[in-house]
């Protein structure tokens, strides 16, 4: 998972694409050095445990739980991972420079 | 008693005596004799052994396909044999409702469809009213991931129509809503509001096997059914940055966003 993150955010960093970690490792210290050590770049909400606010709200039941919005804030796909991820955002990409023109 | 009065003296303590033996060579029979209970104890300690046991020796080995080929061949599915065996021996009994769960449990870990089904279909016949079958929704629901949900959705249906014990018929409704969320067809998705609304409203207060209770478990699942489907926006959540910064997932409208639930654990 990390790795391909990783990737993806270098990829697009021009592009109007956010990645957010909702993280639930622990209060914001403990996260700051896992994202320190495993060079995370992208912002993280601080859950503090998996039993977290945001976790919760979303009746999330196993981790990784993965949403991808598109520009409207529309969910698109759920559980998308690896290859799948990206063809899923770059998908997404396209239909935004289609409605621009 | 007018024959044993009757009889000569020395022939009445003969009796006696005889009685008496015959007393003692019973209670000793019983006592070498393990009671049921203890036999089911017994198999239960011999299988955690053996797992344990198995457990270092996988993780001593170093090679990959070895070690795959170990687990394929763990301890487990002689201990179902024996299990099934004391139930039989034990029919009726709380022992063979306690003995016919590991058998489904045993079995539902091997893939063993039929095993698990018999299982589970003596269970609901025979041991409908134990406490024992408390853990029985979760344990077939959990089996839908590997035999299919429709495989796994009558045994809940009808361990819901039988049971009148309030944590069971929660749980199988817990179970079938989970079923109905999660399927493709949307006949039968169509249900999952139905089944978490009733899980609220007649099972609102009663807690499940994880200490929350049903009425905030239901509402959990129908946020999700009604704000996080695909093509749903979302409400609004505002949470807090790695370095103390609230923001809203409002902020990233007109981006591509990926929200990624982790943790690096």
């Amino acid at each position: 998972m990390l790795p391909h993150e990783r990737s993806l955010v270098k990829r697009l960093q021009s592009q109007p694409f956010a990645l957010i970690g909702i993280n639930s490792d622990g209060d914001a210290d403990k996260v700051k050095k896992i994202l320190k050590d495993q060079d995370i770049t992208w912002r993280q909400s601080i859950e503090g445990s998996t039993r977290g606010p945001w976790p919760t709200k979303w009746n999330v039941k196993s981790w990784p739980t993965i949403y991808v919005l598109d520009a409207q804030g529309v969910i698109r796909y759920k559980n998308v991972r690896e290859k799948a991820m990206d063809e899923a955002i770059d998908t997404l990409l396209a239909e935004m420079k289609g409605a621009k023109k | 008693m007018s024959t044993l009065v009757s009889l000569p003296c020395f022939a009445r303590w003969a009796l006696c005596a005889a009685a008496l033996a015959l007393t003692f060579t019973l209670g000793f029979a019983e006592d070498a004799k393990p009671d049921p209970q203890q036999k089911f104890d017994a198999i239960q300690a011999r299988m955690e052994k053996a797992q344990t046991d198995f457990m270092e020796k996988l993780m001593a080995e170093q090679d990959r396909a070895k070690q795959r080929a170990m687990y394929d061949s763990r301890p487990g599915l002689e201990f179902a044999a024996e299990f099934k065996t004391l139930a039989v021996e034990t029919k009726g009994t709380e022992v063979a409702a306690q003995s016919w769960m590991k058998v489904a449990e045993i079995s539902g870990e091997f893939d063993q469809e039929e095993g698990f089904k018999s299982a589970v279909e003596t269970l609901i016949a025979e041991h409908i009213t134990s406490p024992h079958i408390a853990a029985l929704p979760a344990m077939i629901g959990g089996m839908g991931w590997t035999l299919g949900d429709d495989k796994v959705e009558p045994l809940l249906q009808s361990l819901l129509a039988k049971s009148a014990h309030k944590p069971v018929q929660a749980g199988a409704i817990f179970e079938l809503a989970q079923i109905a969320m999660r399927s493709d067809k949307p006949e039968k998705k169509a249900q999952t509001r139905a089944w978490f609304e009733r899980l609220s409203k007649e099972f609102g207060d009663l807690k499940s096997a994880y200490g929350k209770d049903y009425k905030s478990i239901a509402a959990g699942f129908l946020f999700e059914l009604d704000h996080l489907q695909i093509g749903q926006i979302p409400p609004d959540f505002e949470a807090i940055d790695e370095n103390g910064v609230k923001f809203k997932l409002s902020d990233y409208r007109g981006k591509v966003v990926v929200l990624d639930f982790w943790g690096f654990w």
